[in-house]
């Protein structure tokens, strides 16, 4: 049946036809995206993620990506990717879709019927693309489509889909995989995860002040811009300091008082300002860690740690709610480094110092260590797969 | 120890604004200072809040209790030996609901605070109570709720009871007929729950194209409008069309919480809720929880020095409203006066985690 179900984009049924990865059609169709979305500019001032996306496709972007995969291999897509994305990430479905296509395979994607408006928008722009003569081939192999996600077109697609890529965490999985999955199709799955920040103490200290802002702003663009509920937003923030220094609380509230200034336009509900003094006082009662908490009006609440607790993934802050530690960074991190840890940020302590600690210590999480300002960033290798390598094929031979 | 009868030696609607302030410093610091003894957790939230011990607060400095928090904490201040009843928000199945714990002394002062309240609006005597629900609602434990409590509340009014409504919430029309025939002429009290008295009482009557005469009844109703604004209600429609199939002039809605039973906000006849001696209120404006100006919309708080078995002088709801002043309602009553604009609006949260999917 294919009752409730709104073409978006492209066609009903895309051609299930492997092509190379990073094929020069594709390319071509992202570049023309990217230039149309440059050129809508006015009209998308009220959707910065559409922006951010026409920036991430842009052409010299997607040759870079490229010429990572030049190494000598074969590989080929492996038929019609399945995606799924959560609905309240904006846009997720539109990179999913792109990293699918540039493996080499046509995409059917299904948005949920709650989705947002700069969703339903960049659809309604990458259709008007795909009906131009230049990209018939290209549309045939792109599906858009919104409905709930008990219709029977998701259980088809993901029934017969030759990868499935679930993004919406465990639940969404949990709920995909009791579903018939084609045996032999790969499957991409994106569970909860959470994320961290370290700061180097001493380093931020010795900033000038329109550094320490500049940094403050890259904070508050990794946090605040998804409610500080993606998953590669930090919950935590690690202040690396080798002994206790007098001048450590100064520093850490210059720091608050910093992010507090770069927040100022964030949009803090009444909904969310009640729920989040609501959660600050629930860990005020049972928290045992608790050395100190402070707010910045409502914007900033900051709860100060003597020790990462144990299941530190299930502290949630949200809307501006953030666990600190101070110590050496690495008794900290062995600590927070369970499975669900996700992304790393960092200021003042080389990425190769935090890698080499997550190896020599042979720890389960950290799959992504990046410089402040840049947890939000997508990359074909997220949550430590390869997509690239995940959605196609690699031919392998002897001579 | 906080002295109770001074607190009802009080008429619910004549103290001003300086004394009130007064009072109710003085009286939420100490009930502040009592509930962090004898609450283990709160005494940790109080602590980890930097809340400071020994000090006097004024009234809009008392630490509050976010409500949602009464659904995961068994927050008492009495041993449980003494506790005498417990109270559960109303809520669907599945749906978390507060507990909330009562000895007999703060059963007894919440009853108290009623009945002045009542009183102050119906008099002090005793009237046939047409109840708008169904006996079950008191019978079963399972329904046992803010809904079950309001009516024994209510009952407190009452010289006899009739329940409009029978075992399945059908409308019981033979048996209300019967009640008011015995009671032409007389003043009778109505009372229930808004969304039950439109869905069961108001829309049945229609469906029956029957009607009463009840020009001297007194229509009281809570629990909120949230259920009726789903299919479009006012508060003015509300009032029009009862009126319109009862007969009935008296029409007073109510705003108060299973949290802080009792210590209800009446609806004087000018449509203002009202803050009486057992209770007050302030708004709050997001951003920094400052107290917000007469006629701004903001974040209701609630306070009631009633709450004396568990920490709920000072609670933050999950409602929105405005003040429209205070001591000088038209109607007379001291106090402030105010508008309930409903439910906090949830907000589209962003996030990975796809729980709001559909």
């Amino acid at each position: 049946m294919m009752v409730d179900v709104t073409y978006l984009a492209g066609v009903k049924t895309p051609s299930a036809e492997p092509m190379i990865p990073f094929a020069a059609p594709v390319l071509d169709f992202l570049e023309a995206l990217s230039h149309e979305l440059h050129n809508r500019r006015e009209e998308l001032i009220p959707y910065p993620e559409i922006k951010a996306f026409g920036f991430w496709i842009r052409r010299t972007h997607m040759d870079e990506l490229k010429s990572r995969y030049a190494d000598g291999r074969i590989r080929l897509g492996r038929g019609v990717t399945f995606h799924m994305a959560a609905s309240n990430v904006p846009l997720l479905f539109a990179y999913s879709m792109v990293i699918g296509l540039l493996a080499g395979n046509s995409c059917a994607v299904r948005i949920s019927s709650r989705s947002q408006e700069q969703d339903r928008k960049l659809c309604e722009i990458i259709e008007i693309l795909l009906v131009r003569q230049e990209f018939t081939f290209v549309k045939k192999r792109i599906s858009i489509f919104s409905c709930d996600r008990e219709n029977e077109v998701v259980k088809d697609w993901v029934k017969e889909c030759d990868g499935l890529i679930i993004w919406g965490g465990d639940e969404a999985i949990q709920s995909v995989r009791r579903l018939d999955l084609r045996p032999g199709g790969v499957q991409v799955m994106f569970p909860d995860r959470y994320s961290i920040c370290i700061l180097d103490l001493e380093s931020v200290g010795k900033m000038q002040e329109e550094e320490l802002n500049k940094l403050a702003y890259s904070f508050v663009k990794d946090t605040y811009a998804m409610d500080q509920n993606a998953c590669s937003s930090p919950r935590y923030l690690i202040w690396n300091q080798k002994e206790t220094l007098k001048k450590a609380e100064a520093i850490r509230k210059k720091w608050w008082r910093a992010v507090e200034k770069e927040a100022a336009s964030y949009n803090l509900t009444s909904h969310k300002a009640t729920k989040k003094y609501e959660a600050l006082c629930r860990y005020a009662m049972t928290m045992e860690e608790i050395v100190e908490i402070e707010s910045y009006k409502n914007l900033v609440y900051t709860v100060l740690l003597s020790d990462i607790p144990s299941n530190p993934e299930q502290y949630r802050g949200s809307w501006g709610l953030f666990f600190e530690y101070q110590g050496y960074y690495g008794s900290a991190l062995k600590k927070l480094a369970v499975r669900q840890l996700q992304t790393v940020t960092h200021y003042g302590i080389q990425k190769k110092e935090i890698i080499d600690y997550v190896m020599n210590h042979h720890l389960y999480g950290v799959h992504r260590v990046v410089p402040v300002g840049d947890a939000m960033n997508m990359d074909l290798i997220w949550d430590g797969q390869d997509m690239i390598g995940m959605l196609s094929r690699e031919i392998s031979w002897e001579e | 120890m906080m002295d109770y009868k001074d607190i009802f030696k009080r008429k619910p609607y004549f103290t001003e604004k300086a004394e009130k302030e007064t009072l109710y410093g003085e009286w939420l610091t100490e009930l502040t200072e009592y509930h962090r003894e004898r609450c283990t957790p709160y005494g940790k939230l109080l602590k980890n809040l930097k809340v400071p011990q020994y000090q006097h607060m004024r009234e809009e400095e008392i630490p509050m209790l976010p409500i949602g928090l009464f659904k995961d904490f068994d927050l008492v201040s009495i041993p449980e030996q003494t506790v005498f009843k417990t109270m559960t928000s109303s809520g669907t199945s599945g749906q978390k609901v507060s507990r909330i714990y009562l000895d007999t002394e703060t059963a007894d002062y919440q009853q108290r605070a009623l009945v002045a309240i009542g009183g102050d609006f119906w008099g002090d005597a005793r009237l046939p109570l047409l109840v708008i629900d169904s006996p079950r609602v008191l019978k079963d434990r399972n329904l046992f709720s803010a809904r079950g409590a309001g009516i024994l509340g209510f009952s407190i009014f009452s010289s006899r009871i009739c329940y409009g409504l029978d075992k399945d919430m059908n409308l019981d029309l033979e048996g209300i007929e019967l009640f008011l025939n015995r009671y032409q002429g007389e003043t009778i009290l109505i009372f229930g729950f808004t969304y039950i008295i439109w869905n069961y009482f108001y829309q049945a009557l229609k469906r029956l194209g029957q009607s009463f005469h009840l020009p001297k009844g007194i229509l009281v109703h809570g629990g909120g409008f949230k259920k009726l604004t789903d299919q479009s209600v006012s508060s003015e429609e509300f009032k029009e069309r009862i009126t319109e199939v009862t007969g009935i002039n008296r029409i007073h809605n109510y705003y108060g919480m299973a949290e802080q039973t009792g210590s209800i906000y009446m609806e004087c006849p000018f449509g203002h809720l009202h803050a009486s001696i057992y209770s007050d209120i302030i708004t709050r404006r997001a951003k920094d929880f400052k107290v917000c100006s007469y006629g701004e919309k903001g974040i209701i708080q609630v306070f009631s020095p009633l709450a004396f078995s568990y920490p709920g002088h000072s609670i933050l709801t999950e409602d929105e409203g405005v003040i429209l002043g205070e001591d000088d309602c038209p109607c007379g009553r001291k106090g402030k006066y105010f508008r309930v604009l409903g439910r906090i609006q949830q907000a589209e949260i962003r996030g990975c985690s796809d729980t709001y999917d559909g």
